[in-house]
């Protein structure tokens, strides 16, 4: 066994994953290298250095008392507990701005969008089918026009000259 | 920490996205339609273009032999199909629309009033996108022209 693997073996003893045999193995290496000996019990030393400290804390053996044990650490009031998303932050401020400006563009464009009057020919079993149409008006006269070349339906009532502004441009 | 705030604003786009085009995209239920409209006043009257038509007066041009189109109102309205809706014209008229789904394309009943008279009324069937176009009623002298529209 060369040195690396025998460190590697030494990390895993520490951590309890090493099998016996090999736990074995490993002792009868470090018994030939005393340098390495040398090194695992500074190891050892840590890690119950480690372990003190820690056991000074209730073992928190539930999720509840772990996190009271965590919240028990916690400074009454963090410095930056939120992040860049805190309230205030500027980031933040930008962030809304940002996503407001969107917002509103968004409503604009919606808005601002209408109806477009096709430049292409409407193909004639996609043009609008018109049932009846009438006016309550004495002397309207209701006409309905398909022009030739968009396919688009025109639905107009033509009104009398007494009633104002007749006009028969429709068509 | 800069990917999370464009993160976050690109998921306020697109959410505003999704609610605004609900109505639009055939992936949402079929049901739910845009009515646009647009109110156009024509007359022979000389009077600057309307940038505001520019998509759709060269159209209304060779369809109509008015010299001027003017814009007057434009709106959208999000209609839950059967629905009917009301809509208030700048010119003091009411449209009444009654909209259903019928076989794959939207069935409309149309009534245009002047206070209490009814000037037209029609029962149309159109396709989504399909345009259609009403008019006659006097005003200012000229006449006035409605673009109806499902999305």
């Amino acid at each position: 066994m060369n040195a690396d693997k025998a460190r590697q073996w030494m990390s895993r003893a520490m951590d309890g994953e090493l099998s016996s045999r090999r736990k074995q193995k490993l002792n009868r290496w470090l018994e030939a290298h005393p340098e390495e000996q040398g090194l695992m019990h500074q190891w050892r030393q840590a890690a119950i250095c480690l372990r003190t400290t820690v056991s000074n804390s209730p073992s928190p053996d539930t999720p509840e008392r772990a996190w009271a044990v965590i919240r028990a650490q916690l400074p009454a009031s963090p410095a930056t507990p939120w992040g860049w998303w805190r309230p205030g932050s500027a980031r933040l401020a930008w962030s809304a701005a940002f996503a407001a400006a969107a917002f509103l563009a968004m409503v604009a464009w919606w808005q601002a969008r209408g109806p477009i009057l096709p430049s292409v020919a409407i193909a004639a079993e996609d043009q609008t089918e018109v049932e009846w149409v009438e006016s309550d008006v004495a002397g309207a006269m209701p006409v309905v026009y398909t022009d030739a070349d968009t396919g688009l339906t025109v639905i107009w009532v033509s009104f009398d000259d007494e009633r104002g502004e007749a006009d028969p441009h429709a068509g | 920490m800069l990917a999370r705030q464009y993160s976050c604003g690109a998921i306020l786009f697109l959410s505003a996205l999704l609610y605004f085009e609900v109505g639009a995209s055939p992936l949402t239920a079929q049901s739910t339609v845009t009515l646009d409209m647009l109110l156009i006043h024509a007359s022979d009257r000389p009077a600057a273009l309307d940038t505001r038509l520019d998509r759709v007066e060269f159209r209304l041009r060779r369809i109509f032999g008015f010299e001027h189109y003017g814009f007057l109102q434009q709106q959208r309205t999000l209609m839950t199909l059967p629905t009917s809706t009301r809509l208030q014209l700048v010119t003091g008229h009411v449209v009444q629309i009654q909209a259903e789904r019928r076989d794959g394309r939207i069935r409309a009943h149309i009534e245009w009033f002047e206070k209490r008279e009814r000037l037209l009324a029609t029962s149309i069937t159109q396709r989504r996108g399909v345009p259609a176009i009403l008019g006659g009623p006097p005003h200012d002298e000229g006449s006035l022209i409605l673009v109806l529209e499902f999305e």
